[in-house]
Protein backbone atom coordinates (compact mmCIF):
# COMPACT_ATOMS: atom_id res chain seq x y z
CA UNK A 1 0.00 0.00 0.00
CA UNK A 2 0.97 3.53 -1.26
CA UNK A 3 1.11 4.50 2.65
CA UNK A 4 1.35 8.18 2.37
CA UNK A 5 -1.86 8.41 -0.24
CA UNK A 6 -4.06 5.83 2.14
CA UNK A 7 -3.08 8.62 5.21
CA UNK A 8 -4.31 11.68 2.53
CA UNK A 9 -7.32 9.89 2.02
CA UNK A 10 -8.55 9.90 5.70
CA UNK A 11 -7.03 13.23 6.30
CA UNK A 12 -9.05 14.74 3.28
CA UNK A 13 -11.89 15.67 4.77
CA UNK A 14 -13.73 16.15 1.26
CA UNK A 15 -15.35 12.83 1.27
CA UNK A 16 -19.05 12.91 1.51
CA UNK A 17 -21.81 10.28 0.93
CA UNK A 18 -24.87 11.73 -1.11
CA UNK A 19 -26.89 8.15 -0.94
CA UNK A 20 -28.95 6.82 1.59
CA UNK A 21 -27.10 3.77 3.58
CA UNK A 22 -29.09 0.78 2.89
CA UNK A 23 -28.66 -3.13 4.04
CA UNK A 24 -29.67 -5.51 1.96
CA UNK A 25 -29.89 -9.43 3.29
CA UNK A 26 -28.20 -11.27 1.26
CA UNK A 27 -30.59 -14.27 0.50
CA UNK A 28 -29.72 -17.90 2.02
CA UNK A 29 -27.00 -16.42 3.84
CA UNK A 30 -26.01 -15.47 7.30
CA UNK A 31 -25.36 -11.64 6.73
CA UNK A 32 -26.51 -8.36 5.79
CA UNK A 33 -24.57 -5.78 4.09
CA UNK A 34 -24.13 -2.44 2.61
CA UNK A 35 -22.07 -0.45 0.05
CA UNK A 36 -22.16 3.04 -1.29
CA UNK A 37 -19.55 5.32 -3.02
CA UNK A 38 -18.10 8.18 -0.94
CA UNK A 39 -17.26 11.22 -3.48
CA UNK A 40 -14.47 13.00 -3.10
CA UNK A 41 -12.75 16.40 -4.68
CA UNK A 42 -9.60 13.81 -4.67
CA UNK A 43 -11.22 12.02 -7.36
CA UNK A 44 -10.47 8.68 -5.31
CA UNK A 45 -12.31 5.68 -5.82
CA UNK A 46 -13.89 5.08 -2.36
CA UNK A 47 -16.35 3.30 -0.89
CA UNK A 48 -17.66 2.73 2.70
CA UNK A 49 -19.33 -1.01 3.57
CA UNK A 50 -20.68 -2.38 6.47
CA UNK A 51 -21.42 -6.10 7.19
CA UNK A 52 -23.95 -6.92 10.17
CA UNK A 53 -24.34 -10.72 11.35
CA UNK A 54 -27.08 -11.24 13.22
CA UNK A 55 -26.50 -14.84 14.71
CA UNK A 56 -23.41 -13.26 16.17
CA UNK A 57 -24.55 -9.95 16.72
CA UNK A 58 -21.68 -8.17 15.62
CA UNK A 59 -21.19 -5.71 12.74
CA UNK A 60 -17.82 -4.26 11.10
CA UNK A 61 -17.93 -1.01 9.09
CA UNK A 62 -15.01 -0.06 6.41
CA UNK A 63 -13.65 2.85 4.04
CA UNK A 64 -12.12 0.91 0.59
CA UNK A 65 -9.99 2.58 -1.70
CA UNK A 66 -8.82 1.94 -5.00
CA UNK A 67 -9.37 -2.06 -5.74
CA UNK A 68 -11.29 -2.08 -2.51
CA UNK A 69 -8.29 -1.82 -0.40
CA UNK A 70 -9.30 -1.53 2.91
CA UNK A 71 -7.87 1.86 4.82
CA UNK A 72 -10.04 1.89 8.21
CA UNK A 73 -12.26 -0.38 9.96
CA UNK A 74 -14.28 -0.98 13.07
CA UNK A 75 -15.30 -4.33 14.36
CA UNK A 76 -18.08 -3.67 17.27
CA UNK A 77 -17.23 -6.79 19.00
CA UNK A 78 -15.08 -9.11 18.07
CA UNK A 79 -11.54 -10.46 19.47
CA UNK A 80 -8.60 -9.92 16.98
CA UNK A 81 -5.44 -11.90 17.12
CA UNK A 82 -2.67 -9.27 15.79
CA UNK A 83 0.87 -10.85 14.55
CA UNK A 84 2.58 -10.83 17.32
CA UNK A 85 0.50 -12.51 19.42
CA UNK A 86 -1.55 -9.83 21.35
CA UNK A 87 -4.46 -9.70 21.33
CA UNK A 88 -7.55 -7.12 21.50
CA UNK A 89 -11.09 -8.19 22.78
CA UNK A 90 -13.91 -6.15 22.11
CA UNK A 91 -14.31 -3.16 19.62
CA UNK A 92 -11.17 -2.41 17.82
CA UNK A 93 -10.09 -0.49 14.61
CA UNK A 94 -8.09 -1.98 12.37
CA UNK A 95 -5.16 -0.03 10.19
CA UNK A 96 -3.30 -1.25 7.32
CA UNK A 97 0.24 -0.11 6.76
CA UNK A 98 2.93 -2.18 4.98
CA UNK A 99 4.38 -2.70 8.28
CA UNK A 100 1.36 -4.49 10.24
CA UNK A 101 -0.96 -5.13 7.30
CA UNK A 102 -3.95 -5.74 9.88
CA UNK A 103 -3.05 -3.93 13.01
CA UNK A 104 -6.07 -3.86 15.30
CA UNK A 105 -6.19 -1.65 18.84
CA UNK A 106 -9.27 -1.24 21.39
CA UNK A 107 -11.83 1.49 20.31
CA UNK A 108 -14.07 3.14 22.61
CA UNK A 109 -14.93 6.22 20.93
CA UNK A 110 -17.34 4.91 18.38
CA UNK A 111 -20.61 2.89 19.36
CA UNK A 112 -20.54 -1.01 19.55
CA UNK A 113 -24.32 -1.25 20.22
CA UNK A 114 -26.47 1.78 18.30
CA UNK A 115 -25.23 0.75 14.67
CA UNK A 116 -27.15 4.31 13.35
CA UNK A 117 -24.90 5.99 15.97
CA UNK A 118 -21.53 3.85 15.09
CA UNK A 119 -21.76 4.43 11.03
CA UNK A 120 -22.10 8.56 11.75
CA UNK A 121 -19.32 8.11 14.58
CA UNK A 122 -17.17 5.91 11.64
CA UNK A 123 -17.91 8.09 9.52
CA UNK A 124 -16.55 11.34 10.93
CA UNK A 125 -13.85 9.61 12.10
CA UNK A 126 -12.55 8.79 8.96
CA UNK A 127 -13.42 12.76 7.24
CA UNK A 128 -16.46 11.98 5.54
CA UNK A 129 -18.09 15.38 6.17
CA UNK A 130 -21.61 14.48 4.69
CA UNK A 131 -23.58 11.91 5.29
CA UNK A 132 -27.23 10.97 4.08
CA UNK A 133 -30.14 8.49 5.97
CA UNK A 134 -28.69 5.96 7.49
CA UNK A 135 -31.31 2.10 7.79
CA UNK A 136 -30.96 -0.23 9.71
CA UNK A 137 -30.10 -3.91 8.73
CA UNK A 138 -33.18 -5.82 8.04
CA UNK A 139 -35.16 -7.55 11.09
CA UNK A 140 -32.21 -6.53 13.85
CA UNK A 141 -33.49 -3.09 15.14
CA UNK A 142 -34.92 -5.43 17.88
CA UNK A 143 -31.83 -7.38 18.63
CA UNK A 144 -29.40 -4.13 18.47
CA UNK A 145 -31.83 -2.23 21.52
CA UNK A 146 -31.10 -5.87 22.98
CA UNK A 147 -27.26 -6.05 22.87
CA UNK B 1 14.37 -21.56 24.47
CA UNK B 2 13.91 -25.43 25.01
CA UNK B 3 10.57 -27.33 23.44
CA UNK B 4 9.06 -27.47 26.78
CA UNK B 5 9.05 -23.77 27.43
CA UNK B 6 7.89 -23.75 23.81
CA UNK B 7 5.37 -26.36 24.70
CA UNK B 8 4.24 -24.22 27.72
CA UNK B 9 3.97 -20.73 26.17
CA UNK B 10 1.82 -22.80 23.52
CA UNK B 11 -0.41 -24.33 26.17
CA UNK B 12 -0.61 -20.66 27.65
CA UNK B 13 -1.34 -19.13 24.64
CA UNK B 14 -4.32 -21.42 23.56
CA UNK B 15 -6.00 -21.76 27.34
CA UNK B 16 -5.76 -18.29 27.87
CA UNK B 17 -7.80 -17.96 24.54
CA UNK B 18 -10.28 -20.29 25.79
CA UNK B 19 -13.30 -18.57 26.98
CA UNK B 20 -17.22 -18.76 27.55
CA UNK B 21 -19.27 -15.85 27.66
CA UNK B 22 -23.38 -15.11 27.82
CA UNK B 23 -24.56 -13.34 24.64
CA UNK B 24 -28.35 -12.96 24.79
CA UNK B 25 -29.95 -16.46 24.19
CA UNK B 26 -26.42 -18.50 24.21
CA UNK B 27 -23.08 -19.24 25.04
CA UNK B 28 -20.35 -18.26 23.41
CA UNK B 29 -17.14 -20.13 23.03
CA UNK B 30 -13.64 -18.18 22.77
CA UNK B 31 -11.36 -20.44 20.85
CA UNK B 32 -7.21 -20.40 20.07
CA UNK B 33 -8.27 -20.16 16.24
CA UNK B 34 -8.43 -17.42 14.31
CA UNK B 35 -9.60 -16.26 10.74
CA UNK B 36 -7.05 -15.76 8.22
CA UNK B 37 -7.15 -11.57 8.55
CA UNK B 38 -6.60 -12.20 12.57
CA UNK B 39 -10.41 -12.35 13.38
CA UNK B 40 -11.05 -15.09 16.38
CA UNK B 41 -13.38 -17.38 16.36
CA UNK B 42 -15.97 -17.48 18.34
CA UNK B 43 -18.79 -20.68 18.20
CA UNK B 44 -22.08 -20.86 20.39
CA UNK B 45 -23.05 -23.57 22.22
CA UNK B 46 -26.38 -24.18 22.66
CA UNK B 47 -28.33 -27.19 24.17
CA UNK B 48 -31.22 -28.93 22.20
CA UNK B 49 -32.56 -31.62 24.27
CA UNK B 50 -30.26 -34.62 24.42
CA UNK B 51 -28.06 -32.78 22.03
CA UNK B 52 -25.68 -30.28 21.37
CA UNK B 53 -25.87 -27.53 18.68
CA UNK B 54 -22.01 -26.19 17.98
CA UNK B 55 -22.44 -23.44 15.27
CA UNK B 56 -20.07 -20.72 13.96
CA UNK B 57 -22.41 -18.08 14.17
CA UNK B 58 -22.58 -17.24 10.49
CA UNK B 59 -18.63 -15.38 11.02
CA UNK B 60 -17.18 -17.92 8.00
CA UNK B 61 -20.12 -16.19 6.16
CA UNK B 62 -19.15 -12.79 6.94
CA UNK B 63 -15.91 -13.73 6.10
CA UNK B 64 -16.63 -15.54 2.58
CA UNK B 65 -19.17 -12.22 1.94
CA UNK B 66 -16.37 -9.07 2.42
CA UNK B 67 -14.31 -11.24 -0.50
CA UNK B 68 -17.21 -11.68 -2.57
CA UNK B 69 -17.39 -15.41 -2.00
CA UNK B 70 -20.52 -17.35 -2.41
CA UNK B 71 -21.06 -20.71 -0.83
CA UNK B 72 -21.32 -21.70 -4.52
CA UNK B 73 -17.42 -20.90 -5.38
CA UNK B 74 -16.05 -24.60 -6.82
CA UNK B 75 -13.00 -24.32 -3.88
CA UNK B 76 -15.76 -23.55 -0.81
CA UNK B 77 -18.39 -26.03 -2.20
CA UNK B 78 -15.63 -28.92 -2.23
CA UNK B 79 -14.85 -28.35 1.45
CA UNK B 80 -18.66 -27.70 2.59
CA UNK B 81 -19.26 -31.27 0.37
CA UNK B 82 -16.18 -33.20 2.81
CA UNK B 83 -17.23 -31.43 5.92
CA UNK B 84 -20.95 -32.62 5.31
CA UNK B 85 -19.65 -36.17 5.00
CA UNK B 86 -16.92 -36.39 7.42
CA UNK B 87 -18.10 -34.33 10.29
CA UNK B 88 -22.11 -33.87 9.48
CA UNK B 89 -21.10 -30.30 9.44
CA UNK B 90 -24.08 -28.77 8.02
CA UNK B 91 -24.58 -25.53 6.32
CA UNK B 92 -27.81 -23.57 7.16
CA UNK B 93 -28.48 -19.89 5.81
CA UNK B 94 -24.85 -19.45 6.12
CA UNK B 95 -24.28 -20.97 9.53
CA UNK B 96 -22.17 -23.74 9.84
CA UNK B 97 -23.79 -26.21 12.68
CA UNK B 98 -22.92 -29.98 13.93
CA UNK B 99 -25.21 -31.47 16.32
CA UNK B 100 -23.48 -33.77 18.80
CA UNK B 101 -24.60 -35.82 21.84
CA UNK B 102 -22.21 -35.12 25.15
CA UNK B 103 -19.37 -37.25 24.77
CA UNK B 104 -18.58 -36.08 20.97
CA UNK B 105 -18.81 -32.69 22.81
CA UNK B 106 -15.34 -31.79 22.32
CA UNK B 107 -14.83 -33.36 18.58
CA UNK B 108 -17.80 -31.46 17.20
CA UNK B 109 -16.32 -28.59 18.70
CA UNK B 110 -12.97 -29.10 16.73
CA UNK B 111 -15.03 -30.02 13.52
CA UNK B 112 -16.53 -27.12 13.38
CA UNK B 113 -13.53 -24.83 13.97
CA UNK B 114 -11.48 -26.76 12.01
CA UNK B 115 -14.20 -26.73 9.07
CA UNK B 116 -14.56 -22.98 9.77
CA UNK B 117 -10.69 -22.21 8.75
CA UNK B 118 -10.81 -24.33 5.78
CA UNK B 119 -14.02 -22.64 4.44
CA UNK B 120 -11.71 -19.44 4.80
CA UNK B 121 -8.71 -21.07 3.48
CA UNK B 122 -10.11 -21.83 0.78
CA UNK B 123 -11.54 -18.55 -0.20
CA UNK B 124 -8.92 -16.78 1.15
CA UNK B 125 -6.55 -14.49 -1.14
CA UNK B 126 -3.91 -11.54 0.37
CA UNK B 127 -5.29 -8.31 0.46
CA UNK B 128 -4.74 -6.28 -2.53
CA UNK B 129 -2.13 -3.73 -2.09
CA UNK B 130 -2.83 0.37 -3.92
CA UNK B 131 -1.80 1.46 -6.15
CA UNK B 132 0.62 4.56 -6.00
CA UNK B 133 -0.73 7.96 -7.11
CA UNK B 134 1.36 7.53 -9.72
CA UNK B 135 0.04 4.59 -11.53
CA UNK B 136 -3.28 6.07 -10.33
CA UNK B 137 -2.10 9.18 -12.79
CA UNK B 138 -0.55 6.52 -15.20
CA UNK B 139 -4.13 4.55 -15.54
CA UNK B 140 -6.46 8.05 -15.37
CA UNK B 141 -3.86 8.75 -18.67
CA UNK B 142 -4.64 5.03 -20.32
CA UNK B 143 -7.97 6.00 -19.19
CA UNK B 144 -8.62 9.14 -21.08
CA UNK B 145 -6.37 8.09 -24.35
CA UNK B 146 -8.24 4.87 -24.95
CA UNK B 147 -11.33 6.80 -24.11
CA UNK B 148 -10.18 9.63 -26.90
CA UNK B 149 -9.19 7.07 -29.08
CA UNK B 150 -12.38 4.80 -29.60
CA UNK B 151 -14.32 7.49 -30.54
CA UNK B 152 -11.84 9.22 -32.61
CA UNK B 153 -12.39 5.86 -34.63
CA UNK B 154 -15.83 7.19 -34.76
CA UNK B 155 -16.47 3.63 -33.23
CA UNK B 156 -18.23 6.28 -30.78
CA UNK B 157 -20.81 7.60 -33.11
CA UNK B 158 -23.42 5.53 -33.22
CA UNK B 159 -22.17 3.26 -31.43
CA UNK B 160 -23.38 2.72 -27.60
CA UNK B 161 -19.50 3.26 -25.78
CA UNK B 162 -19.82 2.27 -22.33
CA UNK B 163 -16.40 2.07 -20.20
CA UNK B 164 -16.35 0.06 -17.14
CA UNK B 165 -13.12 -0.01 -15.25
CA UNK B 166 -12.26 -2.79 -12.64
CA UNK B 167 -8.87 -2.86 -11.95
CA UNK B 168 -5.96 -2.01 -10.00
CA UNK B 169 -1.87 -1.10 -10.77
CA UNK B 170 -0.53 -3.48 -13.43
CA UNK B 171 -3.67 -4.50 -15.07
CA UNK B 172 -5.21 -5.62 -18.25
CA UNK B 173 -7.99 -4.19 -20.03
CA UNK B 174 -10.32 -6.75 -22.14
CA UNK B 175 -12.65 -5.73 -24.72
CA UNK B 176 -15.60 -6.63 -26.17
CA UNK B 177 -17.16 -5.99 -29.39
CA UNK B 178 -20.80 -6.41 -30.08
CA UNK B 179 -22.97 -5.78 -33.12
CA UNK B 180 -24.10 -2.30 -31.52
CA UNK B 181 -22.57 -1.97 -27.97
CA UNK B 182 -18.58 -2.18 -27.05
CA UNK B 183 -17.78 -2.21 -23.31
CA UNK B 184 -14.13 -2.71 -21.84
CA UNK B 185 -13.06 -3.48 -18.52
CA UNK B 186 -9.80 -3.82 -16.74
CA UNK B 187 -8.96 -6.13 -14.48
CA UNK B 188 -6.46 -8.08 -12.06
CA UNK B 189 -6.45 -11.74 -11.16
CA UNK B 190 -7.51 -10.73 -7.44
CA UNK B 191 -10.23 -8.43 -8.48
CA UNK B 192 -12.82 -9.52 -6.08
CA UNK B 193 -15.58 -11.77 -7.68
CA UNK B 194 -17.90 -9.30 -5.98
CA UNK B 195 -17.01 -6.33 -8.13
CA UNK B 196 -16.76 -8.20 -11.16
CA UNK B 197 -19.71 -9.87 -10.31
CA UNK B 198 -21.76 -6.77 -10.02
CA UNK B 199 -20.28 -5.33 -12.93
CA UNK B 200 -21.19 -8.20 -15.25
CA UNK B 201 -24.93 -8.42 -14.13
CA UNK B 202 -25.18 -4.38 -13.53
CA UNK B 203 -24.34 -3.87 -17.26
CA UNK B 204 -26.66 -7.11 -18.61
CA UNK B 205 -29.44 -6.17 -16.43
CA UNK B 206 -29.39 -9.77 -15.73
CA UNK B 207 -30.68 -11.57 -12.51
CA UNK B 208 -27.81 -13.19 -10.11
CA UNK B 209 -28.66 -17.09 -11.26
CA UNK B 210 -28.31 -17.04 -15.04
CA UNK B 211 -29.56 -20.67 -15.12
CA UNK B 212 -33.14 -19.70 -13.25
CA UNK B 213 -33.84 -17.54 -16.01
CA UNK B 214 -37.03 -17.74 -16.95
CA UNK B 215 -37.05 -16.86 -20.94
CA UNK B 216 -34.81 -19.37 -21.95
CA UNK B 217 -31.43 -19.26 -23.97
CA UNK B 218 -32.95 -17.74 -27.10
CA UNK B 219 -34.39 -15.10 -25.13
CA UNK B 220 -30.96 -14.22 -23.26
CA UNK B 221 -29.50 -14.30 -26.99
CA UNK B 222 -31.45 -11.04 -27.72
CA UNK B 223 -30.88 -9.54 -24.60
CA UNK B 224 -27.27 -10.13 -25.05
CA UNK B 225 -26.78 -8.91 -28.82
CA UNK B 226 -27.58 -5.83 -27.13
CA UNK B 227 -25.16 -5.59 -24.19
CA UNK B 228 -21.73 -6.87 -23.39
CA UNK B 229 -20.15 -7.55 -20.77
CA UNK B 230 -16.31 -7.74 -20.19
CA UNK B 231 -14.07 -9.09 -16.91
CA UNK B 232 -11.36 -11.44 -15.80
CA UNK B 233 -12.92 -13.51 -13.22
CA UNK B 234 -9.96 -14.25 -10.38
CA UNK B 235 -8.47 -17.42 -11.17
CA UNK B 236 -8.97 -19.39 -7.47
CA UNK B 237 -12.15 -17.35 -6.38
CA UNK B 238 -14.11 -17.36 -9.31
CA UNK B 239 -17.63 -17.68 -8.64
CA UNK B 240 -18.98 -20.82 -10.49
CA UNK B 241 -22.16 -18.41 -11.66
CA UNK B 242 -19.74 -16.04 -12.96
CA UNK B 243 -17.86 -18.76 -14.85
CA UNK B 244 -21.20 -19.84 -15.93
CA UNK B 245 -22.37 -16.16 -17.21
CA UNK B 246 -18.62 -15.65 -18.86
CA UNK B 247 -18.91 -19.05 -21.00
CA UNK B 248 -22.76 -17.47 -21.93
CA UNK B 249 -21.20 -14.59 -23.13
CA UNK B 250 -18.86 -15.97 -25.27
CA UNK B 251 -21.24 -17.63 -27.08
CA UNK B 252 -22.22 -14.20 -28.51
CA UNK B 253 -19.53 -11.72 -28.10
CA UNK B 254 -16.31 -11.37 -29.21
CA UNK B 255 -13.67 -10.45 -26.45
CA UNK B 256 -10.02 -9.71 -26.37
CA UNK B 257 -8.00 -9.91 -23.91
CA UNK B 258 -4.82 -7.12 -23.62
CA UNK B 259 -1.97 -7.00 -21.00
CA UNK B 260 -0.57 -3.57 -20.47
CA UNK B 261 3.14 -2.68 -20.67
CA UNK B 262 3.32 0.64 -22.13
CA UNK B 263 0.35 3.19 -22.65
CA UNK B 264 1.12 3.39 -26.76
CA UNK B 265 1.16 -0.37 -26.39
CA UNK B 266 -2.17 -1.36 -25.01
CA UNK B 267 -3.65 1.43 -27.20
CA UNK B 268 -1.98 -0.42 -30.58
CA UNK B 269 -2.79 -3.80 -29.02
CA UNK B 270 -6.63 -2.59 -28.94
CA UNK B 271 -6.78 -0.43 -32.13
CA UNK B 272 -5.60 -3.47 -33.87
CA UNK B 273 -7.81 -5.66 -32.40
CA UNK B 274 -11.25 -3.47 -32.71
CA UNK B 275 -9.98 -2.80 -36.60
Amino acid sequence: MDQRRAERILADRSKRIRQPITWRKLKHRAVAEFEVAVENDRDEPLCFAGQYVPEARIFKLQLFGEGRVPLYRFESDKEHHNRDCSRIVGPHINRFTDAEPNLAAPEKAISATDIRLAIRQFAQRVGISELGPVELPPQTALQLRLL
Amino acid sequence: MSIEVARDELADFCCSRLCLTSRLDRTVLGTPFSYPTGEAMELAVERAGDEWIISDMGTTDGFLAERGVTWGTPAVTRVVEALRLEQRIELRNGVLQVRCRQHAFVSAIMAVAQGALAIAGAAYVPPPRMPTVEAARSRARVRTRFIDLVRDAGLAGDVDVKVEFVGRSQHKVTVAKARNVLIFAESLKQEPVRRAQAVAFELLDLPLDVRGAPEGEDAWADRLRRAACVYDPPTESADGKLREARQILDTYFEAGTFSITEESTIIDQVTQWLG
